[in-house]
């Protein structure tokens, strides 16, 4: 629709401008992989493996999670809250468009653009580590792994939207946004492989979503996961994002409601 | 057939009250006290299509809630009112290509990008064809002087430039109906003027139905041929200007500090007391002679400071009104 | 200087009355608080479920040095961040002048006014856990070592104070960047693993440089008995250079400030 379109440029030209700061925060989401690297290399000074991975694996994994999740990231959750709070979410609402797909449309146009910045980055990176890292044995891999990277973008956005719209009900929500970025994504398995976890535990975050945001792709990258499973995976990740999304349209009808009668 | 028609519209909001000190606001963790104000009371009216109508009141008094709830922005808590015969609540996008709503202080141009690119994208979400939307931007352009508004980013525009352009924003779709919520609050005295005036002559010119909410008397008296003033929640006048020109602009307000205490007999009989300390003083002054007047008492008494004002809005609608006590 | 010591309680009271009125914010706050830091002690607990030591330390120091750098980090928070955060707003909408125009140094007003002591609550469970691991290494609390290592904790906040300032000093240069907090916590971030791990180029950084390390490991080393008097010595003298420097950069930034203004 030329609508959704027109939105998306505009987006996009709003990110151009904001490209100091993008530079900025990019930046600061790739240190966090200093530390795992010197992290997993003091660890295996002395040793030849740890919960099933050698050196070589676990860098990887620590390296394609950090920046599978990057690549992914989405933070609706600030724009909507703003949104919700300030009461600027009436202009929207005086406008024919739907105010999610407004919203989703603006939000791909900031990834489109942060991803630009987000690959030099990532390009130096595997230069530097290029000798210590494992790519995938076959192609079906890489494919499998860009095939489960939207639906890490769109679970990412969609969690971050989940806990936007809670701030239709509790204002003070936005003290939890910190939590996406550290207990989201360690459950989701991009500080510690899932190996490390108890069977049990193990077996509980298999049957939950976060899977999807980093362990699942990062998983089916090195190799540990067959080519059924890989498919089965993809398609209960599909399920998971209708779920999510029907619990989300909920929400949001909810609390509009109760935001259109209670005033702003 | 109205294009607007509002009847026993009412909207109740509940809040929370606390009283200050650091016991009770431990206590506040745990129970609040919720208290509800009536904002808008059982309030009806029509307006016809190209009409212009001021709607007048103090702050409070419910006109900004009463807007919202034509714009479908704010559900009532009883009544009905219907614009263009939709029901403005349901949000329909049929009606919403059909009005739009600026409101002083939130914004819906992207703040970093130049205003054009804000209109683009309101043609697309609208919907409005490229003939049409060159010849509305030029036309608009040429009314509210934007050429050098156009291609700076909107951050950069000073408040008056930023207001042109919303409002431009806001006509591209040509609308049949207009809400403008205190177009000219926070302008300059010549932004203010500019402004009026593009109202009255867009409202001429192309018949839009505009409902502006204010409380300054000068936006009504400039513009609106029919007035109606809300306070509290109720409406006690609902109609043409010139009912309320009498009244209005009857008195000054003069506000005096003395070097020496003043007695309430000191105080020349023309002014009525509406506050007095030994040392302060604000009386009511018929504006007639005012000059004269205020010379009289900067010489009879012993005036340290003194500031003469338009009398409040409020102070005149509860006078005029505090006599007849019933609304209309 | 007892003035001032006054005038930081009242800072302090003032801001009690406000953060009762926080209500529901105050208990998410808490939860979010409380779930981070469980976070980190399971990033901990499973990494050495299978491994035993990580740059030669063992779980319980790991333990004790997440511990040191949890209280750091909340008592940082409780009185640093709400001033550090709205640092580059101050000096964008030229709020800075309100600090600037009163009868108090200005450094002081501005990054000391704001407290969050609801952060300190969350106190409770680092100190919990810096028992349970020092029941674990079988240590004894002495006068001498809880003496020394509070010292240390305090050289470290005043450290961490001086680091934090000079990166929001930034924002008189970087106008375009509101979340200049954010480097910080990215900083502060290297700190909460073993310091053997690192080495080369971005132990000296880490160390002389940005000396994030030093912050949580001197005492972290010094109650577990492995310090060398050396280090303590460094920790002083950075703590001093700090804020004559930090000193020094916040009166230029100020003369960049007040000569652009608008």
């Amino acid at each position: 629709m030329r609508k959704y379109l027109a939105i998306f440029r505009t987006a996009l030209q709003s990110s151009i401008t904001w490209r100091g700061a993008f530079w900025f925060y990019v930046s600061l989401s790739f240190l966090p992989l200093i530390a795992y690297y010197y992290l997993w290399t003091a660890v295996f000074q002395n040793r030849a493996e740890a919960a099933g991975f050698s050196y070589h694996s676990l860098l990887t994994y620590a390296v394609v999670a950090l920046l599978i999740t990057r690549f992914t990231s989405s933070w609706p959750e600030f724009g909507v809250m703003e949104n919700i709070r300030e009461g600027t979410l009436t202009k929207y609402l005086v406008q024919p468009t739907s105010y999610l797909g407004y919203f989703f449309t603006s939000r791909v146009a900031f990834r489109v653009f942060a991803n630009l910045i987000n690959a030099p980055f990532a390009m130096l990176i595997i230069y530097v580590l290029r000798d210590r890292l494992l790519p995938p044995a076959t192609g079906w891999q890489w494919l499998a792994t860009m095939l489960a990277i939207p639906i890490a973008y769109v679970m990412q956005f969609l969690l971050g939207m989940l806990l936007g719209l809670v701030s239709f009900w509790i204002s003070e929500a936005r003290y939890l946004i910190p939590l996406k970025e550290t207990a989201l994504l360690f459950v989701g398995g991009m500080a510690l492989p899932y190996a490390f976890f108890p069977a049990a535990v193990q077996t509980m975050l298999d049957a939950l979503p976060f899977k999807y945001l980093a362990a699942f792709p990062v998983e089916i990258f090195l190799g540990q996961k067959t080519a059924a499973e890989a498919i089965a995976g993809l398609a209960v990740g599909l399920i998971w994002l209708g779920a999510l999304f029907a619990l989300m349209k909920l929400m949001w009808r909810r609390g509009l409601k109760k935001f259109v009668a209670v005033g702003n | 057939m109205p294009i607007i028609e509002v009847r026993d519209l009412s909207k109740t909001y509940t809040y929370h009250r606390k009283a200050p000190g650091l016991w009770n606001s431990v206590k506040s963790l745990f129970k609040r006290q919720t208290l509800t104000t009536e904002a808008v009371k059982r309030v009806s009216f029509t307006v016809e299509a190209g009409e212009l109508v001021g709607f007048l009141g103090p702050n409070g008094a419910g006109k900004t809630t009463t807007l919202k709830m034509l714009a479908g922005i704010l559900y009532p808590t009883t009544g009905e009112a219907r614009v263009l015969g939709y029901v403005p609540w349901e949000r329909k996008a049929a009606y919403q290509k059909q009005f739009s709503i600026v409101m002083g202080q939130k914004n819906q141009l992207w703040w970093d990008l130049p205003a054009m690119e804000s209109f683009l994208l309101n043609k697309e979400i609208y919907e409005i064809p490229e003939p049409q939307f060159k010849e509305t931007l030029n036309e608009l352009t040429e009314l509210l002087d934007l050429h050098e508004v156009l291609d700076v980013q909107v951050r950069k525009l000073s408040l008056g430039q930023r207001m042109k352009a919303e409002l431009t924003a806001a006509l591209l779709h040509r609308p049949k109906v207009l809400f403008l919520d205190e177009p000219t609050i926070g302008l300059d005295v010549v932004a203010q003027q500019k402004m009026r005036e593009f109202i009255k002559a867009y409202n001429q010119q192309q018949k839009t139905t505009i409902m502006l909410t204010s409380h300054y008397m000068e936006d009504v008296a400039a513009l609106a041929q029919r007035v109606i003033i809300i306070d509290r929640g109720i409406i006690f006048y609902d109609g043409p200007l010139t009912g309320l020109a009498a009244k209005v602009h009857e008195h000054k307000t003069v506000r005096m500090t003395f070097t020496k205490p003043v007695a309430a007999t000191d105080l020349p009989a023309f002014a009525h007391i509406i506050e007095r300390t030994p040392t302060t003083a604000t009386v009511r002054i018929p504006r007639k002679d005012s000059a004269r007047r205020t010379a009289e008492m900067l010489k009879t008494l012993p005036i340290d400071d003194i500031t003469i004002e338009e009398e409040p809005i409020d102070d005149v609608i509860r006078q005029v009104f505090l006599n007849h006590a019933q609304p209309a | 200087m007892q003035r001032y010591i006054r005038l930081f309680f009242r800072y302090l009271s003032t801001d009690i009355i406000r953060e009762a009125e926080f209500r529901g914010g105050f208990f998410l706050l808490l939860v979010s608080n409380l779930i981070e830091f469980t976070v980190t002690v399971a990033f901990f607990s499973l990494l050495y479920g299978s491994v035993p030591t990580v740059g030669g330390w063992s779980y319980p120091e790991a333990l004790f040095l997440v511990a040191t750098y949890s209280i750091i980090g909340n008592l940082s928070g409780a009185f640093f961040l709400r001033n550090f955060a709205r640092f580059s707003e101050y000096i964008r909408t030229g709020l800075l002048d309100t600090f600037l125009t009163k009868p108090v140094d200005a450094q002081f007003a501005a990054t000391l006014r704001y407290h969050a002591i609801s952060n300190l609550i969350s106190l409770l469970p680092s100190v919990a856990l810096l028992m349970i691991s020092l029941h674990r290494l079988g240590l004894t609390i002495t006068v001498v070592n809880a003496v020394g290592y509070v010292l240390l904790l305090v050289l470290g906040l005043i450290i961490v104070y001086c680091l934090w300032f000079a990166i929001s000093l930034l924002a008189f240069w970087l106008t375009q960047i509101n979340e200049l907090q954010e480097l910080w916590f990215s900083l502060y971030d290297f700190a909460r693993y073993p310091p053997p791990i690192y080495d080369g180029g971005v132990r000296i950084l880490f160390t002389f440089v940005i000396p994030v390390l030093t912050v949580v490991a001197v005492p972290t080393e010094f109650f577990l008995e492995h310090t060398q008097p050396a280090a303590i010595g460094y920790n002083v003298a950075i703590a001093a250079t700090l804020l004559i420097v930090t000193r020094l950069l916040w009166k230029v930034g100020l003369r960049r400030y007040a000569s652009a203004s608008s």
